[in-house]
């Protein structure tokens, strides 16, 4: 029996929460969800998830600083990890990619192609009717 | 007449007078004859002879003293006349060279004490002037360097001042930028004029709301940028028609740009989001409001409320775009090197001896504001040293794609991202500037995060930072060294055109030109192949406002010219044609009276081409030539070089076009000096006085032939 994929959303605005866990489940991934930075590191180190959608902006710890701590873990190797922010500067996206984040998605996104991009993550084919 | 001519006319009419009575007597007495006895009358014709004899001997010594005082007395006095005034208005040092035995006695002496005295006088008086004039030279020195363009204009805007930076501000219409030039060359006129209006109107007023001046827009005349303008009303003596006007000027191009561009992001921006808002509220209405909506209904609404998302996501995008641009344009901020930023910063850490730095790397232009920019970095530099083993932190600017990269790097640990998170929130104070972190980061689209460096053991603090566009422009032409900008003595005598005739010598603005041509006949078909002129203003020679160009004449230039200008056919070659050439000659010379020597020549040069170059001189003209024959008739010797070293002016360059035009310059400021001494004061004087030379000079060319 093949694993499902495990994802973790975190992100501190319900709404968008519950748009990401439906889409993801219907993608078939297994889902959780967590709001704000110390809950998320909680969520990682109880189980490792294969891929992480990361707000930047958060209560608490931030997004760049919860995505140092997973970079910084050996025990997490290998996490994929996504930042959605609302901070749309290049520089930002320059600033999560150089704290370890794979890939940037700016707040307001399509849908679609957030999916692209996590299957693209996870090298799983795109589903072409989507 | 010179007084000599005058005195030996008055003696000779006195010895004609003389022998006239004589001759009268001889004749009333012959008449009377044949009445008197024989003896008698052959004693009267004994007598008769004899006085006629002693007559004819009288005259050959009245001949010779006369000659004789000609040459010990008359002569000498007239030369010492002539040359009195060269000393008082020319050259102190000139030489008198009369001969020895001279019956003047201690006369000459005295006057070459005289002119000694008088040479130390002016010498003192120059120094005492010179020491006087520090404080004011220091003040130019201020006005020359301020970084804000600035003109002071008169009320007909009549350019009295201008600093460097209007100069720099002006390139592109330099040659229009010049000491009683219109200011309407270089501005649009509209603005200028109507503020200039408003403020007249307001000096009279008394109080009234535009004492501290009045700011507007000018467009530079044939230039697509804008000047941010601030008027201001110069207080002068003299009250009435006597106004003047500062004018700051600052580049408003850019600034214009991003006022205009921020108050369309504004307007179009909040337009533009209201629709897509507006229908994505009214579908979900009516999706919440209806749910027995039927289903392909519903399935309508749905799709419209996706569609409507994706519009307001790529306005939002837009936006914000938009205001990064603007930010990057954010009007406190400036172009700065990144190395003048860096030693600012290492100047400022001079106070934290724990910290040491050391910057590698290049200098890179940056856009910033740099006070505060200064600020945020020694604030996170002081936070690092905490970090460091050694207190050493290596600074490092790379230019990245799009940004340059400040990097502090470090031996130690990297700083934690909660860290480095947490320091946002930090403020730092300087003065009355109280900014956060986050703020001035954030002002400069500015991040910062820690990473470990490349190197082993080191860790880094990268701060990306906006390039600045100048990185990539040419670096701009110096603009050469004016030494004059100003004449403030410009600012009491300066009025406006026309009448011109009436105006005093000393007040007027001449250009001084001279030609190097083919040959001596324009008529023939001989060309200019030379031009060059100086301004005179307020009597100064303006060195930094100078006309110089080769012509190629479109024929050869035939070897016995060459050998006197020394220009070849190779030389002008690729030089422009008169009709290019001579428009902006006219350009340059303005209302401006010309001055040239033997000036008819050059002139029938100029008025030759007038038709072809569609432009006409129709300025007063003064010729040294004629002047310097006006003032000194008895000598015979006007070539340039002669007046030059009469006037102890000295000669270089001679026969080229701007050597010649320089020397004349001096001269005829000497000449302006001399003309004044004799009571020549106006231009009308001055030409008539010339006019009056061409007669005398005819005769004086006839003789010679």
């Amino acid at each position: 029996m093949v694993m499902p994929v495990e994802i973790l959303i975190v992100d501190d605005a319900p709404n968008i929460v519950l748009s990401l866990e439906f889409l993801m489940k219907k993608e078939g991934f297994s889902v959780r969800s967590a709001s704000d930075g110390e809950e998320a590191l909680r969520a990682v180190a109880e189980k490792k998830p294969d891929l992480v959608l990361l707000d930047v902006m958060m209560p608490k710890r931030n997004g760049y600083d919860v995505c140092e701590a997973i970079r910084a873990d050996a025990a997490l190797q290998g996490v994929r990890i996504i930042m959605l922010t609302a901070k749309g500067r290049e520089v930002e996206q320059e600033k999560g990619l150089a704290l370890g984040a794979d890939d940037y998605v700016t707040k307001p996104f399509s849908t679609r192609e957030l999916v692209v991009k996590v299957r693209a993550l996870l090298g799983l084919q795109s589903e072409t009717n989507v | 007449m010179s007084s000599r001519s005058k005195f030996w006319s008055i003696l000779f009419l006195f010895y004609a007078l003389c022998l006239a009575i004589v001759a009268g007597v001889v004749w009333v007495v012959m008449r009377e004859m044949p009445s008197v006895a024989n003896e008698t009358y052959y004693w009267l014709q004994k007598v008769f002879v004899f006085s006629l004899f002693a007559l004819f001997c009288f005259t050959i010594l009245l001949l010779q003293i006369w000659s004789w005082l000609d040459r010990v007395l008359i002569k000498p006095l007239s030369h010492l006349d002539r040359s009195m005034a060269i000393m008082a208005n020319a050259d102190p040092n000139h030489q008198l060279a009369i001969r020895p035995d001279h019956l003047l006695g201690d006369l000459p002496a005295a006057a070459r004490q005289l002119a000694s005295a008088l040479f130390y006088t002016r010498r003192q008086v120059k120094e005492a002037l010179t020491h006087g004039m520090d404080g004011l030279e220091r003040l130019e020195r201020v006005i020359k360097h301020l970084h804000v363009g600035l003109v002071v204009i008169n009320g007909e805007a009549g350019i009295l001042l201008y600093n460097a930076a209007a100069q720099n501000l002006l390139r592109h219409r330099a040659e229009f930028l010049g000491l009683g030039r219109s200011f309407y060359e270089l501005c649009a006129r509209m603005p200028v004029e109507t503020t200039m209006t408003l403020l007249s109107h307001c000096n009279n007023q008394q109080e009234c709301s535009v004492n501290n001046g009045v700011r507007f827009f000018c467009a530079v005349v044939q230039d697509d940028r804008m000047l941010d303008c601030r008027m201001s009303l110069l207080p002068v003596e003299g009250g009435k028609g006597k106004m003047q006007f500062l004018i700051t000027l600052e580049e408003a191009s850019q600034s214009m740009a991003a006022l205009r561009q921020g108050d369309l992001l504004i307007h179009h921006g909040l337009e533009n989001m209201r629709g897509p808002v507006a229908n994505l509220r009214a579908a979900v209405e009516m999706l919440l409001l209806h749910p027995e909506m039927e289903g392909e209904m519903s399935r309508q609404f749905i799709q419209v409320i996706h569609d409507e998302g994706e519009q307001l996501s790529q306005r939002l995008d837009w936006i914000a775009g938009e205001a990064d641009a603007l930010a990057a344009n954010h009007w406190l901020q400036t172009d700065v090197l990144s190395t003048d930023l860096l030693a600012g910063l290492q100047r400022r850490l001079e106070r934290h001896q724990d910290i040491r730095l050391q910057s590698i790397g290049d200098a890179l232009w940056i856009r910033a504001d740099a006070p505060a920019l200064l600020l945020a970095l020694e604030k996170l530099l002081i936070e690092l040293a905490g970090y460091t083993d050694d207190g050493l932190i290596e600074v490092e600017t790379l230019m990245g794609d799009r940004r340059v990269y400040i990097d502090f790097i470090w031996r130690g640990k990297m700083v934690p991202a909660t860290e480095v998170e947490s320091w946002r929130s930090m403020t730092v104070a300087d003065g009355g500037l109280r900014l956060s972190l986050q703020e001035i980061l954030e002002r400069h689209g500015c991040e910062l995060w820690s990473r470990s460096h490349r190197r082993a053991g080191h860790a880094m603090l990268r701060v990306p930072v906006t390039p600045s566009q100048r990185q990539w422009q040419m670096p701009q032409d110096e603009m050469p060294e004016r030494p004059e900008f100003y004449d403030f003595s410009l600012m009491d005598s300066f009025a406006g055109l026309g009448r011109m005739v009436a105006k005093s010598l000393s007040t007027l603005n001449y250009i001084v030109f001279d030609t190097e041509t083919t040959g001596l006949h324009p008529s023939k078909g001989d060309e200019i192949i030379s031009i060059a002129g100086v301004r005179i203003v307020n009597g100064r020679a303006l060195s930094g406002e100078k006309f110089e160009r080769l012509i190629n004449p479109g024929r050869p230039i035939p070897p016995e010219s060459t050998r006197i200008h020394g220009l070849t056919d190779a030389d002008v070659a690729d030089k422009q044609s008169i009709e290019e050439v001579l428009p902006q000659f006219k350009e340059f010379v303005g209302d401006s009276v010309l001055v040239a020597h033997n000036a008819a020549f050059d002139m029938k040069f100029l008025q030759i081409k007038e038709s072809v170059c569609g432009i006409h001189f129709d300025n007063p003209v003064l010729d040294t030539l004629l002047l310097s024959v006006y003032l000194h008739e008895e000598v015979t010797d006007h070539t340039l070089d002669a007046i030059a070293e009469r006037l102890g002016v000295v000669i270089h360059d001679r026969h080229t076009a701007m050597g010649d035009t320089e020397v004349t310059a001096e001269v005829f400021l000497k000449l302006l000096e001399l003309l004044k001494a004799k009571g020549i004061s106006t231009l009308g004087l001055a030409m008539q006085a010339s006019q009056s030379m061409v007669q005398i000079r005819r005769q004086q060319a006839n003789a010679n032939y």
